[in-house]
């Protein structure tokens, strides 16, 4: 995952679903002829998703083990 | 010379020189009739204490009226008996009970009250849960049998108990408690911090725990800022100390099963919460990860690629790539999944 485009960690899943959520409705906004936008936008939506399974899989270490060591 | 043989003299002996029949006032410390009728008693008189014993054919004529009771003041007419068999006791062929006896306990009560300490202990909180304990205690079976109920908790790293050892009976006792109670005091204000104290003691006879009767000892334990708990004796004793106590168990095995569970209470509790929590945690990263999905689906439904790759084609503007309507003799560019087509309109074809 690329570190420079992750959702703040310190933010957390909530604001990595605002931004899937924002991806989502710029994509449905882009012209017919705006496929590389498109592209890009897929892209930063599959970042993001990536980001969000790593905080969420970081949470389920936690509860599975409350003194864990996670990076999230 | 064998025991029987040497015990038979000193029956003997006992015989021969005990005094005749004499009337002794005493303190009932214990009664009770058996099946055969005859009473079993304690007879204590300050620190003095002896069994005695009436027989089943006195007892029913003797035991016609009000049952004699604990700590009832008796006129008793006695005489000794030693057998190999069952020691030395007093032969009771008269008893009539005069008063009630206002023991060492009862009295220490109306001081301490007057001093305004009665119920300073009584008037905590018991806590919720007792994670470390100060336990006062002589060394001996009472003692080994309240560690052996608490140990597994101790083992587990949930409980952590500090054994302070005093006297409890005989003329140090009173000296040796104050010393272990100001220990437990001082080590309150340090990091060897306790939630509460255990002062226990197994049974023996009525007048062992009497030596616990003591105003200033159990003065200085109404005034420990932690809660005290005692199992003192047996049921039936209800020295001085249980009375200042925040709680009394009676017994040292009822007080190692109350320390026992308050010790495991909350981190069952805790372990619980814990499961709990982690199951709505898992509960809400599944549902976190399935939403996450829904709306990556719904950024590549929305792509303008997802119809192409559904077969839809549009003709757009060479020059910049914007969509155009097709019209005859037009060129234009025909974007379609598989990519871009320089392309000229012919002709119109009307649909039938």
């Amino acid at each position: 995952m690329n570190d420079a485009t992750a959702p703040d960690r310190e933010e957390g899943p909530a604001s990595a679903m605002a931004e899937l959520s924002a991806i989502a409705e710029a994509m449905e906004a882009l012209p017919p002829h705006a496929i590389e936008e498109a592209r890009a936008l897929l892209e930063r939506a599959s970042e993001v998703r990536r980001s969000i399974a790593h905080i969420l899989q970081g949470i389920r270490s936690l509860a599975a083990d409350p003194g864990a060591d996670t990076d999230i | 010379m064998s025991l029987a043989a040497y015990l038979d003299d000193v029956a003997s002996s006992v015989r021969q020189s005990a005094p005749p029949v004499s009337t002794v006032i005493a303190t009932l410390g214990e009664f009770h009739v058996s099946d055969s009728g005859a009473a079993h008693m304690w007879l204590h008189d300050g620190r003095s204490v002896c069994r005695g014993f009436l027989r089943a054919s006195r007892a029913r004529e003797i035991l016609a009226g009000p049952r004699p009771a604990r700590d009832d003041r008796v006129e008793t007419d006695v005489s000794p008996e030693y057998s190999p068999q069952w020691g030395f006791r007093l032969l009771v062929s008269g008893l009539r009970v005069t008063g009630r006896t206002l023991n060492d306990a009862d009295r220490g009560c109306s001081e301490l009250e007057r001093r305004g300490v009665l119920g300073l202990n009584r008037g905590l909180s018991v806590p919720p849960w007792i994670g470390a304990a100060a336990i006062l205690a002589p060394s001996g079976a009472g003692l080994e049998d309240f560690n052996q109920t608490i140990a597994p908790m101790e083992k587990a790293g949930i409980l952590r108990a500090d054994r302070y050892l005093a006297t409890f009976e005989g003329p140090n006792a009173v000296p040796s408690l104050l010393a272990a109670i100001r220990r437990v005091a001082e080590d309150q204000r340090s990091a060897r911090r306790h939630d509460a104290v255990f002062m226990v003691r197994g049974g023996g006879v009525p007048s062992a725990l009497s030596w616990l009767d003591d105003i200033e000892a159990c003065e200085a334990l109404a005034r420990l800022p932690l809660p005290v708990f005692t199992g003192l004796g047996h049921e039936r004793d209800s020295p001085l100390p249980d009375r200042v106590a925040c709680r009394a168990f009676g017994t040292p095995s009822k007080a190692a099963q109350f320390l026992r569970e308050a010790c495991t209470r909350l981190p069952l509790q805790a372990a619980a919460a814990s499961e709990a929590l982690a199951a709505a945690a898992r509960t809400l990263a599944d549902r976190a990860g399935e939403a996450a999905d829904r709306l990556l689906l719904r950024c590549a439904a929305g792509s303008p690629e997802a119809p192409l790759a559904r077969g839809y084609a549009f003709l757009a503007n060479a020059s910049d790539g914007r969509p155009v309507r097709p019209a005859a003799g037009r060129e234009a560019v025909l974007i379609a999944a598989g990519g871009r087509w320089r392309v000229t309109v012919h002709e119109e074809i009307t649909t039938p």
